[in-house]
């Protein structure tokens, strides 16, 4: 029984050394190998495009995870970053002041796929203080403004020419015309728009050269400008009126099933739409039903439509693969996964050279693509600057907090833009004093 | 001197190790190892992020400033404070807060309760009606929730839906204009389903010759239910009360999912009505990035949670009734 007792220990203490080395055997044997972790969702990395690039480049391997960013401030923080971030342009700021992801100025003046030149303005994103930083696998202008040709013949609307830039205040009389009740339930909202608060006032500041927030992004003024008192004011009437969605009216999917679905006659969004539209199947409103004017106009003299971020990627700063990772780099951007992405009408590349395989086989489609080259000849597209020092998630929930309030009648409009400002101003001092500034 | 289990005779005396001498710790060998698992767990994922949490709580880290994030000592406790007492959302979190478990909590009890008492009759259908009072426990929170939503909501939801086929022009903005109703009465759909099922075995726990020994004495149903059976359930009515307030106070989830229009970003929030101290922290932790200061607000909600649960289990030598007094036991 005592040899017994024994042999069973040294069998144990035998299989737990087997476990721990063959544990340490896959990662030496993996290192042979590069392996790039790319943070980005399966959606928009196919595994038949990570074996495409795998098989041309033997020797890297490709791990993908889901892009999510609680996911990756805790890899950061364990040393273990991604190699390649999906983010947004807008976050390009705050991520090279956290000193999170890699310069590529030196890779993009070398490269003969990823050619500057080759590159539309909005890609000036992914430019800060001097450095570029990543660029976008697809942007759109997000401001446009798509209205239902029905809806507005019912309403009695006149439609002007396509290329007229629309104001505000006549969008929003539209809206109002367009709206449709039973009863207390409303059936159809005049106008729909995506939550984007502070890039909605930022762009129609730069109408006229203003900015949101101070030079040193500082501090953000809200409440004493009239614009944007006047902007807010507008749109937090016309909620009331149930012209739009609103806290209290909410819509209940997004603005693609809400126009296909007959759900709002107009809204403000981006050219990006048209992958949804393509994508319907049996819409109640068929996307030739819609079409795109340029961005609203609050001064009525000119539009500004920039993206209000677009999505791309970045390299981190910590990956120990620079040039592995700036090859995948160029091969999404500027390879098959670009050419691809271009011919789905999810966005427009970042690349003009990829124009061309943008789909225009509908009229509807055709109609938008020139709008947005309009746009692009006539509008201002420069990039809105973005706040460093907190997330623009502060301003949309402040302001929806308030504006529900307002509509119940809580508070007044002048109190909930002063919260607003209140709000906004004190998350800008403390992001500023903790990263440091 | 040998031993019929071990090959060796390991020293009874000497020296001790976390109190314990060498013979005890061979003795007593299996047990560490079996528990060694979930203690390691315990130590890595929860003593280890607890600990991280108290100290975060001092500091003004907000979720990416490794490098230059600082002690603030306790400058978040004191915002906290400042901000409880004024008339900031914080406080608002605090009112709806309390005031959804002062409704939830007693309706939980008394319904499960009463609801178990008749279940616990000889009924026909009883395992049929158990079955269909629990199954709203037994759903995931997050499926639950969004059923309830489907059931609620404004324009497309069944309630609205009937009451519109019964009284035509009938529409009731349930989501937006009565969002804490929704809440409490998701609250009571899915919780009481757990309550009735350990109100049940409770019942059924109760010794039958008290029964007995009352009716014998001409006690009605009312009076032994209140003087027999009542008494004899306190300890359970005790347990439900606890975990009821624990449960209540960190109400989080549904009320965001619960939200108007779904969860469509990290910045989403509920409507006023159901804006609870959880989702204030959570506003605060992840859409404000102040990591520290949302660590010191949830601590400062553990010790409140911690001192209410003291509270109740110090009284409850007075309302609560053992079939055995462990008192009078030892």
């Amino acid at each position: 029984m005592k040899t017994s007792k024994r042999s069973r220990q040294i069998m144990l203490m035998f299989a737990l050394t087997l476990l721990l080395v063959s544990s340490l055997i896959g990662p030496v044997a993996a290192q042979t190998d590069v392996n790039l972790v790319v943070m980005v969702s399966e959606g928009e990395l196919s595994q038949a495009e990570i074996d495409a690039f795998t098989a041309a480049n033997p020797g890297i391997t490709i791990t993908r995870i889901d892009s999510d960013n609680t996911k990756l401030a805790a890899m950061v923080a364990g040393g273990e970053a991604p190699d390649i971030i999906r983010g947004s342009g807008s976050d390009t700021s705050s991520l090279v002041e956290r000193g999170w992801v890699l310069d590529l100025t030196a890779y993009f003046e070398k490269s003969t796929v990823l050619k500057p030149d080759d590159m539309v303005p909005a890609v000036d994103y992914f430019r800060y203080k001097g450095g570029w930083y990543g660029m976008h696998k697809d942007w759109s202008p997000d401001q446009s403004f798509f209205i239902n040709k029905q809806a507005a013949a019912e309403a009695g609307i006149e439609l002007p020419p396509v290329h007229t830039i629309i104001t505000y205040e006549q969008a929003a009389e539209w809206a109002r015309a367009m709206t449709q009740a039973q009863g207390p339930r409303v059936t159809r909202v005049g106008l729909a728009y995506s939550d984007y608060w502070d890039g909605n006032v930022q762009t129609i500041l730069m109408e006229t050269g203003e900015d949101l927030y101070s030079e040193d992004f500082s501090s953000a003024n809200i409440k004493d400008n009239p614009t944007v008192v006047a902007f807010l004011t507008l749109m937090a009437n016309l909620a009331k009126e149930n012209a739009t969605f609103s806290p209290l009216n909410p819509s209940p999917e997004w603005v693609v099933p809400d126009l296909l679905n007959g759900r709002a006659a107009s809204a403000i969004n981006g050219y990006w739409i048209q992958g949804g539209f393509r994508g319907a199947e049996e819409p109640m409103v068929a996307p030739e039903e819609y079409v795109m004017y340029p961005a609203l106009s609050w001064g009525g003299e000119v539009s500004v439509n920039p993206a209000l971020g677009g999505a791309g990627m970045f390299i981190s700063a910590t990956t120990k693969n620079p040039d592995a990772a700036w090859k995948f780099f160029e091969y999404y951007m500027g390879g098959d996964p670009a050419i691809t992405r271009a011919q789905t009408g999810w966005g427009l590349p970042a690349l003009k050279s990829l124009y061309s395989q943008i789909p225009t086989t509908e009229v509807w489609q055709q109609q938008y693509l020139e709008n947005v080259e309009w746009e692009q000849a006539n509008t201002i597209q420069t990039p809105r600057r973005v706040n460093p020092y907190y997330s623009t998630d502060v301003f949309n929930t402040v302001w929806n907090a308030n504006l529900e309030r307002y509509l119940k009648d809580e508070i007044t409009i002048e109190e909930a833009i002063a919260n607003l400002d209140t709000e906004v101003n004190e998350a800008i001092a403390i992001g500023k004093a903790t990263a440091g500034n | 001197m040998t031993s019929d289990v071990l090959p060796y005779a390991p020293a009874r005396t000497g020296r001790k190790i976390l109190g314990m001498s060498r013979y005890e710790w061979v003795q007593n060998r299996w047990f560490y190892i079996f528990i060694a698992p979930w203690f390691l767990g315990f130590l890595a994922f929860t003593l280890f992020p607890v600990t991280i949490g108290v100290l975060m709580s001092f500091t003004n880290f907000n979720g990416s400033n490794f490098q230059t994030y600082q002690f603030v000592g306790l400058d978040n406790y004191r915002e906290a404070f400042t901000q409880m007492l004024s008339s900031g959302d914080f406080w608002h979190a605090v009112t709806v807060t309390v005031r959804y478990a002062l409704i939830t909590i007693p309706i939980n009890i008394s319904l499960s309760l009463f609801i178990a008492v008749l279940l616990t009759r000889n009924i026909h259908g009883q395992g049929l009606f158990r079955t269909l009072f629990y199954i709203p426990s037994i759903i995931p929170v997050v499926a639950s929730v969004w059923i309830f939503k489907a059931l609620m909501d404004n324009n497309y939801g069944v309630v609205n839906s009937v009451l519109d086929a019964l009284v035509p022009g009938t529409y009731v903005r349930w989501m937006t204009d009565y969002p804490f109703f929704v809440l409490v009465m998701w609250s009571i759909w899915a919780g009481i389903g757990g309550g009735i099922i350990i109100f049940m075995a409770g019942i059924n726990g109760v010794p039958t010759e008290f029964v007995e020994a009352a009716r014998i004495d001409g006690a009605t149903n009312g009076q032994v239910f209140r003087l027999v059976t009542t008494p004899l359930l306190t300890p359970v009515i005790f347990y439900q009360f606890l975990v009821g307030v624990i449960g209540a106070l960190q109400v989080m989830t549904q009320p965001i999912l619960l939200a108007p229009g779904g969860l469509k970003s990290i910045g989403t929030i509920p409507p006023r009505e159901t804006y609870t101290l959880m989702i204030h922290i959570y506003q605060e932790s992840f859409t404000r990035l102040r990591y520290g200061y949302g660590s010191a607000l949830l601590w400062l909600l553990f010790c409140v949670i911690l001192i209410l649960t003291l509270i109740v289990t110090y009284t409850s030598k007075y309302w609560v009734y053992y079939e055995v007094n462990p008192q009078e036991e030892s």
